[in-house]
C-alpha cells in the first residue's frame, strides 16, 4: 500500500521494470485475472501506476512495450517449427546401439547426412578442414616412422619408413593388396594420407574399441568427427600393445583414426585381421 | 519449476542413465519441439538447428555413459533449463564454424519497413540482435521461461537476465521503429523520446 511517505517513482525506475509492468494485469482488472508475466511487487505496481498517471512519455513507453509483447506473442503462436521425424529415429537408433555396445561410448556420435549438411558448410570451409586432417595423419605416420627407426636393428633400415609416397600409377596395385576389414570402402591414398571412410556411429565405424590418444591430456569425448583409415607401421601398433611381427618390421597395418571436429587425431584403433605384412616390404618398394 | 517437476526430471534422467530407451524417447518428445524452435530462431536456420539438437542429445548420451556422472544434475535446476542451456552452447559452437552460415539479418526482408508479414520483420530484427540479447528474448519472450529459468539456462545471474532483456527489448523497439504507423493492422512500435 502506498503511504504518504512513499517516494515517487522516477522515469528511470519505471523504465527498468517496463517489461513486467506492461505484462502486469491492467489497472482495475478483476482479481484473479491471468498474469502472463513475472509477478510485480504490489507496492511497486501502485507506485508505477501513480507515476504513469502523471507522465505521458512513460505511459507511451509502456504502451510501446505492450505492442512489442503483442507482436512477440503473435510470432510465438504463428511459428512452431518442428524437428524432423528422422532425427528422433536417428537418435533412438544411436541410443539403442550404445546399449548393445556396438560403438564405444565415448566416441559414438551421429552426423546429419551429407546431403543436408552440404549447404551448411560451403566448400571453402570444408577445404579448410582438410589440411588439418591430412596434417594429423602425416603427424601420426611421422611419429610411427620415428619409432621404427629408434627400435630397429643397427643395419640400415629399409626405405619404407622414409620413402616418398608411391607414384599415382602404383596406387591401384596397392589398393588391391590392402586387406581392409570392417569397411566397404577401400583405402585409396598413399601412405600417411587420410581417407575418410566413415563417421562415428555408422556401421563402418563399428570395428572395435578405439584407444584414446590423449594429446596434451585431452580427454574430451568425441561428439562430431570423422574416422579415417590409414596405414601405419607395425612398430606403432607395438607401442599400443600389439605384438611386433619380427619378420616384417616394415610392414604396415591398417588402422582407423578418429579425427575430431577440430582436425586433431583423438583416438586410434588397429584392425587385427590386417596384421599381415602388406605392400610396403623392402622388395616391393619402388 | 516445482520441486515435484524436478523430482520427475531426476527420475527420468536416472532411467535414461540406466539405459531405458523409452525414457530417452520421452525426454526427446517432451523437449525437442521447444528446443528446436529455440535453436532455429537462435541460428536462423532449420538445418543448423537440427545439427544443434542432434549435438545436444548425443551429448546427453555421452553423459549417461560417462562414469562419475556428468550431464544433467537435478541438484542444479530443472531439466528444461539445462537443455535450453545445452542448445545455446551447441548453437554457439556451431556458429563458430566458419562454414556455418546463419541466416543474414536482412535476408528476404527489409527490416523496419512495412511488410505483408509482421512476423518476418520481427524475425529479422531478432536476428540482428547481439547473441546475448537474442538468447534472453527468445527464452523469456518466445519460450516463456521465467527470469530464474533463463538465468539457469544461460548460467548468469537473474539480474543480468533482467538487464539484458530490458536492453534487448529497447533495441528491438529501435529496430522496428521505422514501421509506418497508422496502417490498418500495423503493429507500429516506436521508441518514444523521454
Amino acid at each position: 500500500m502506498t503511504t504518504p511517505t512513499t517516494r515517487a517513482m522516477t522515469c528511470d525506475e519505471l523504465h527498468a521494470m517496463a517489461r513486467d509492468l506492461a505484462r502486469a494485469p491492467a489497472e482495475g482488472a478483476a482479481p484473479g485475472a491471468p498474469d502472463p508475466g513475472e509477478p510485480v511487487d504490489a507496492e511497486l505496481l501502485l507506485r508505477a501506476r501513480e507515476h504513469l498517471r502523471g507522465c505521458a512519455a512513460c505511459a507511451q513507453r509502456i504502451e510501446g512495450e505492450r505492442r512489442l509483447d503483442t507482436r512477440l506473442t503473435a510470432l510465438a503462436a504463428r511459428e512452431a517449427p518442428s524437428p524432423p521425424a528422422a532425427l528422433e529415429q536417428r537418435l533412438l537408433g544411436a541410443f539403442r546401439a550404445r546399449l548393445v555396445g556396438e560403438t564405444p561410448p565415448d566416441v559414438v556420435s551421429l552426423a546429419a547426412p551429407e546431403r543436408r549438411r552440404a549447404p551448411i558448410a560451403p566448400p571453402r570451409a570444408t577445404s579448410r578442414r582438410w589440411p588439418l586432417l591430412v596434417a594429423g595423419g602425416l603427424a601420426l605416420a611421422g611419429a610411427a616412422a620415428a619409432a621404427v627407426w629408434l627400435a630397429g636393428p643397427p643395419e640400415p633400415r629399409p626405405t619404407a619408413q622414409v620413402r616418398p609416397a608411391p607414384p599415382p600409377p602404383a596406387f591401384a596395385d596397392e589398393r588391391a593388396a590392402l586387406p581392409i576389414v570392417g569397411g566397404d570402402e577401400p583405402l585409396t591414398a598413399g601412405a600417411g594420407d587420410l581417407v575418410v571412410i566413415a563417421r562415428p556411429g555408422t556401421a563402418e565405424a563399428r570395428g572395435g574399441a578405439f584407444v584414446p590418444l590423449g594429446w596434451d591430456g585431452d580427454s574430451r569425448p568425441i561428439e562430431i568427427g570423422r574416422i579415417a583409415r590409414v596405414r601405419l607401421p607395425t612398430a606403432l601398433a607395438a607401442r599400443f600393445g600389439w605384438p611386433l611381427l619380427p619378420d616384417a618390421p616394415d610392414a604396415r597395418v591398417a588402422a582407423d583414426v578418429l579425427v575430431g571436429e577440430d582436425g586433431t587425431a583423438r583416438a586410434l584403433r588397429f584392425l587385427p585381421a590386417t596384421f599381415t605384412p602388406i605392400s610396403f616390404s623392402k622388395e616391393e618398394s619402388p | 519449476m516445482s520441486p515435484d517437476a524436478i523430482l520427475d526430471d531426476a527420475a527420468l534422467w536416472q532411467r535414461i542413465r540406466q539405459g531405458d530407451e523409452a525414457a530417452f524417447g520421452q525426454l526427446y518428445r517432451d523437449h525437442a519441439p521447444p528446443l528446436f524452435r529455440f535453436a532455429t530462431r537462435l541460428t536462423g536456420s532449420a538445418a543448423l538447428a537440427e545439427d544443434v539438437l542432434q549435438d545436444v542429445f548425443v551429448g546427453l548420451m555421452d553423459a549417461t555413459a560417462r562414469r562419475g556422472g556428468g550431464g544433467y544434475d537435478p541438484a542444479r535446476g530443472d531439466l528444461r533449463s539445462y537443455l535450453f542451456g545445452a542448445v545455446r552452447n551447441a548453437a554457439r559452437k556451431r556458429l563458430r564454424d566458419p562454414g556455418a552460415r546463419p541466416a543474414a539479418p536482412g535476408d528476404g526482408v527489409a527490416v523496419g519497413r512495412r511488410t505483408d508479414d509482421d512476423s518476418q520483420a520481427l524475425r529479422a530484427a531478432l536476428l540482428r540482435l547481439e547473441p546475448d540479447f537474442r538468447e534472453v528474448v527468445l527464452l523469456c519472450e518466445l519460450e516463456g521461461l521465467l527470469y530464474q529459468e533463463a538465468a539457469a539456462a544461460l548460467g548468469i545471474p537473474v539480474g543480468t537476465v533482467r538487464s539484458r532483456l530490458h536492453r534487448a527489448r529497447a533495441r528491438l523497439v529501435a529496430l522496428l521503429s521505422d514501421d509506418p504507423p497508422g496502417q490498418p493492422g500495423s503493429l507500429h512500435v516506436r521508441e518514444e523520446a523521454r
